[in-house]
């Protein structure tokens, strides 16, 4: 009986022992988040290999207990102390060697914190249990046996998310279910668009940070300038501002960017490397753009070859392999349904420049056969398209409701068609269309009225039409102050005498 | 059929010998390609079925869907049309300084002649447009679009003699035997419009001395590309395209029957020995069986209205000059031909060139002056591309006898005047600048290995990129040397 007591004494400072170093472990910041290539990284590795191990004993402890309480001083009685030391055993072996990982590996990120302090409770939570067995009352220990279950499980999957991430149970959940959940629905993924990337953010930023930054921050402050910020590039420093919107020859910013190399002013100074002859150019069509601080690459106005080129160089490194690939996969599937249509109809479809995602029409080899219906096929891919040249086709007056899908055209050919022209005011909802192109169409004189709604114009051809007189043309003139209406009397007229001219009647 | 599959599926010795020592398929084969390299991985896939040309697609956006290209044939005399040199008139009948002529060598015509003496233009030239380009009294029609085009008058080559010269220029190479232009442009970029041949050409009559310099097929050759890229060229009497109509009692299925058949023959002949050429045939016959339609059509300008003949004038109601050929290859941009060359020839006046150049310059400064108002228009001329030139200049001194009023001139590579039109070219430019003689290029000196590199430019291709595996070479339009875009004279 002395004996007994003698190790439930022993049991009792052991574990007061142990609770006193965990408790020193939970309040330690061990992690510094430096890697470290000593042995405790070496051993940290058998983390995943040990903590197995206390979830399984515990799990049986949990039997025992329950078959213990049904028959008191059975076989799997006397089990318990075991079990319960052993799992004792392997959870500090658990708390050390994930101790030793996330200091060995250098991870300290808030999930592997979290992570780590509730394996040191659970451990704490453990060795009480070891200790409360001892007692006579058991009420404490059941508590602290269920807390300690609750902890267990919260822990492992902690662990779990930091080795797998956080969602990796919930990924595949059916739907109902992750609505249940309250989490997140997945939609439809849209891919990412080089479209979409905003200039200053993700173009113009980088290169400060790159190049800039480190003189030009709130602290240093170089000539009083800061390009942290986009404000900073407003607001310039000693010489004004460095940034002018629309004006690249009073931005010093590009200024000294493009002085000689060796010129005092140069920037970057010293040895640094400097801009590269795209990100130069890049800077410039920003500031010539307007330098706008949250427009879109597909926002801004025509980009130059080379910015391109740049634009997509950045964008290529910007997208993971994934995205990468969905990209390219989605654009093959573009050009494959494109190609069959093209096929199929005899329509010419082609992209506007190598891996472009805008495509022109043309119908040259199939106009007689082109027509309204024809057209309105090809409405699902309206989007794809930013020229059509449908001259000479069998469009008709209700086929340019088709058309007014064609959201991104820039150019239209509709001439030596047969359109009376009632119902072109439909085209006034596609913002890009710059040029359209009516020449020797059957226009109704009325068409005037629609056209007048077209306000986007930059260029509208109507050479033999019925809308030449001059009346007509002042009218449309006045109504798209921005477009450039040509008629053919104002086209290299000649003179009389030109008229006559026949080299083969003279010689 | 997909130009990169059919290249792939050609059973040429190379490829068989590739399988044999390495055993590679059609898979590893097509990565060897020009455009579909690393496909599976590039975010710029080839044309994968959107191209009719072997490029996948263009190298970049191009400015010229079409060009019309307006030889003149035998060089035209830069010094009584566009470069005007005002202080020849008090060195008439003095001899040219050795400091210009410097050596250079000359052809057999004049380098027997004891001495080089300068003609000046007998024509009056006068400033037009708001470009103020000088323009000579031959040419009022052209005087009046020079807003419309940029006039190089800076242009160079190294050949002295016609024929290399004009072989120079159409296929870069003074060697014949190479593609030309246009054959490079239907290779490159394919067809606009299946039922109608890519790249035509048209011969016109003239009005000058009429023994000219000889034209060549292989001036619009293909080379060694596939021979349906060679120019079609268009007779301009009877039918367009000999042997074109049926025979009489034979109709259309019947022909269509026929030609089915010897497609499966020579399908058989190619599957035996795998030459290309075969299907090169192939292609030509069914070619043929559409423009049987299609042709008729083109020529046929009965639909033309009156104000278009104003236009163009009055010649272009007479088949076969350069007007009415202005006319067709405008009608045949408009249907989706590609590119069209125009030959005027009778451009060489080593003698009697006041009696000559006049009636040249009539045949061709109207039309020129149509054909630009026509396109502009038709909102065409944005881009289609419109090249006007010969193969070299012509000297200011004179050959054979020098009088007030007659003169001849030999020819003269170091400078010559060319210009060119729409399709992202600025208007109202002039680019280049010659000494007072006209004999050297004192500014902006072009090539006309610059000029074929810009008008690739302009259809959206890099002339580096388009080019042909061929006896070891890389072969290319501009071949091996350097050639520069004249971005001078683009928008």
């Amino acid at each position: 009986m002395a004996e007994k007591k003698g190790s439930i004494l022993a049991v009792q400072l052991l574990g007061a022992l142990c609770m006193m170093v965990l408790w020193w472990l939970s309040g330690s910041s061990i992690l510094d988040g430096e890697p470290q290539d000593t042995v405790w990284r070496f051993f940290g590795r058998f983390h995943p290999v040990v903590l197995h191990l206390p979830i399984g004993m515990f799990f049986m402890l949990l039997v025992l207990e329950i078959v213990d309480l049904r028959r008191p001083e059975s076989e799997a009685s006397e089990l318990i102390p075991l079990v319960l030391g052993i799992t004792i055993g392997v959870t500090l072996l658990a708390v050390a060697t994930g101790t030793m990982l996330a200091y060995g590996e250098g991870a300290n990120e808030p999930l592997v914190q979290d992570h780590m302090r509730n394996g040191v409770w659970l451990a704490m939570g453990m060795v009480m249990l070891g200790v409360l067995r001892t007692l006579p009352s058991r009420g404490t220990y059941y508590l602290v046996l269920i807390a300690t279950g609750a902890l267990m499980f919260l822990t492992s999957h902690q662990g779990g998310s930091i080795t797998h991430g956080r969602d990796f149970l919930t990924e595949y959940a059916p739907e109902p279910l992750r609505r249940l959940l309250g989490l997140e629905v997945e939609e439809e993924v849209q891919a990412i668009r080089v479209e979409d990337l905003v200039v200053f953010d993700h173009l113009v930023q980088p290169i400060m940070e790159q190049n800039c930054v480190s003189c030009h921050n709130p602290d240093k402050l170089k000539g009083e300038l800061n390009l942290e910020t986009f404000a900073g590039h407003l607001a310039g420093g000693e010489l004004g501002p460095a940034v002018v919107p629309f004006d690249v020859d009073a931005s010093e910013l590009l200024f000294r960017v493009t002085l000689p190399d060796d010129d005092e002013e140069f920037m970057p100074p010293d040895e640094k490397p400097p801009l590269t002859d795209d990100e130069i150019g890049l800077l410039a069509w920003w500031i010539e753009q307007g330098a706008s601080v949250d427009q879109t690459v597909g926002a801004l106005g025509p980009i130059p070859t080379q910015v391109d080129d740049y634009v997509m160089t950045v964008f290529e490194q910007m997208i993971t392999p994934e995205e990468r690939e969905r990209l390219v996969e989605a654009q093959r599937e573009l050009y494959a349904t494109l190609a069959a249509i093209r096929a199929e109809h005899g329509i010419l479809i082609q992209p506007i420049e190598a891996g472009a995602d805008e495509f022109t029409i043309e119908t040259h080899a199939v106009r007689k056969a082109f027509d309204d219906a024809m057209l309105h096929r090809l409405e699902p891919y309206a989007r794809s398209f930013v020229a059509a040249d449908l001259s000479g086709t069998r469009l008709t007056d209700d086929g340019v409701s088709s058309l007014s899908k064609f959201v991104r055209l820039q150019t239209l050919n509709l001439s030596r068609t047969e359109l009376v022209g009632s119902t072109l005011g439909q085209l006034s909802v596609l913002p890009d269309l710059g040029s359209l192109n009516l020449y020797g169409a059957t226009l109704d004189t009325a068409a005037v009225d629609q056209l007048v709604q077209l306000t986007q114009l930059k260029q509208l051809f109507l050479s033999q039409t019925p809308l030449e007189d001059a009346e007509t043309l002042e009218r449309l003139r006045q109504a798209l102050p921005d477009c450039d209406v040509q008629a053919t009397a104002e086209i290299n007229p000649l003179t009389e005498a030109d008229k006559s001219a026949s080299s083969y009647e003279s010689s | 059929m997909d130009p990169i599959e059919h290249y792939v599926n050609l059973e040429t010795r190379r490829k068989f010998l590739g399988k044999l020592a390495m055993g590679f398929g059609s898979a590893a084969m097509s990565s060897l390609l020009p455009g579909s390299a690393s496909a599976a991985t590039s975010l710029n896939p080839p044309g994968q079925g959107l191209s009719n040309g072997m490029l996948g697609a263009t190298h970049f956006a191009p400015k010229a869907k079409r060009g019309i290209y307006l030889f003149m044939s035998g060089a035209p005399s830069q010094l009584d049309m566009f470069d005007y040199k005002p202080r020849m008139t008090d060195l008439f009948d003095t001899d040219l300084p050795e400091s210009i002529r410097n050596g250079q060598r000359l052809t057999t015509m004049t380098s027997g002649q004891s001495r080089f003496p300068i003609a000046p233009s007998i024509y009056d030239f006068q400033q037009y447009g708001k470009s103020g380009a000088w323009v000579s009294e031959l040419l009022p029609n052209t005087a009046s679009i020079v807003d419309d085009i940029a006039i190089i008058k800076s242009m160079w080559t190294e050949a002295i003699n016609h024929d290399p010269a004009i072989t120079y220029i159409q296929t870069g190479n003074q060697i014949p035997g190479r593609p030309s232009l246009g054959a490079w442009l239907s290779y490159g970029l394919g067809s606009l419009n299946a039922n109608l041949p890519t790249f035509v050409v048209l011969n016109s009559t003239w009005t000058g001395r009429q023994e000219a310099q000889a034209l060549f097929t292989r001036l619009w050759g293909a080379g060694p590309l596939p021979s349906q890229h060679q120019g079609v060229a268009l007779r301009s009497d009877g039918d367009p395209v000999l042997y074109l109509s049926n025979p009489h009692g034979v109709s259309g299925d019947i022909r269509r029957l026929m030609l089915d058949g010897v497609s499966e023959m020579n399908e058989d002949i190619f599957h035996e020995f795998g030459d290309p050429e075969t299907h090169a045939r192939i292609s030509q016959y069914e070619m043929a069986f559409r423009m049987q339609s299609s042709v008729p059509e083109l020529t046929d300008l009965s639909d033309e209205p009156e104000y278009i003949f104003d236009l163009y004038g009055p010649d272009s109601r007479v088949s076969g000059t350069f007007a009415y050929n202005c006319l067709m290859a405008r009608r045949m941009a408009e249907k989706g031909v590609r590119f069209s060359q125009i030959f005027h020839r009778g451009w060489d006046q080593h003698g009697a060139l006041p009696k000559d150049l006049p009636n040249q310059c009539r045949d061709v400064d109207r039309a020129c002056y149509g054909l630009i108002t026509d396109l502009k228009q038709r909102g065409m001329y944005d881009d289609t591309l419109v090249v006007w030139g010969g193969e070299f200049g012509r000297t200011v001194y004179c050959q054979g006898e020098l009088t007030q009023t007659n003169y001849g001139r030999d020819h003269h590579p170091r400078c010559y005047t060319m210009w060119m039109g729409g399709a992202g070219v600025k208007g109202g430019v002039v680019y280049g600048e010659t000494d007072e003689f006209s004999y050297n290029i004192t500014k902006d000196p072009v090539h006309i290995r610059d000029l074929n590199a810009t008008i690739l430019n302009q259809f959206g291709v890099d002339h580096q990129q388009l080019n042909f595996q061929h006896q070891g070479l890389d072969l290319k339009l501009t071949g091996v040397e350097e050639a520069h875009i004249v971005k001078g004279v683009l928008a």
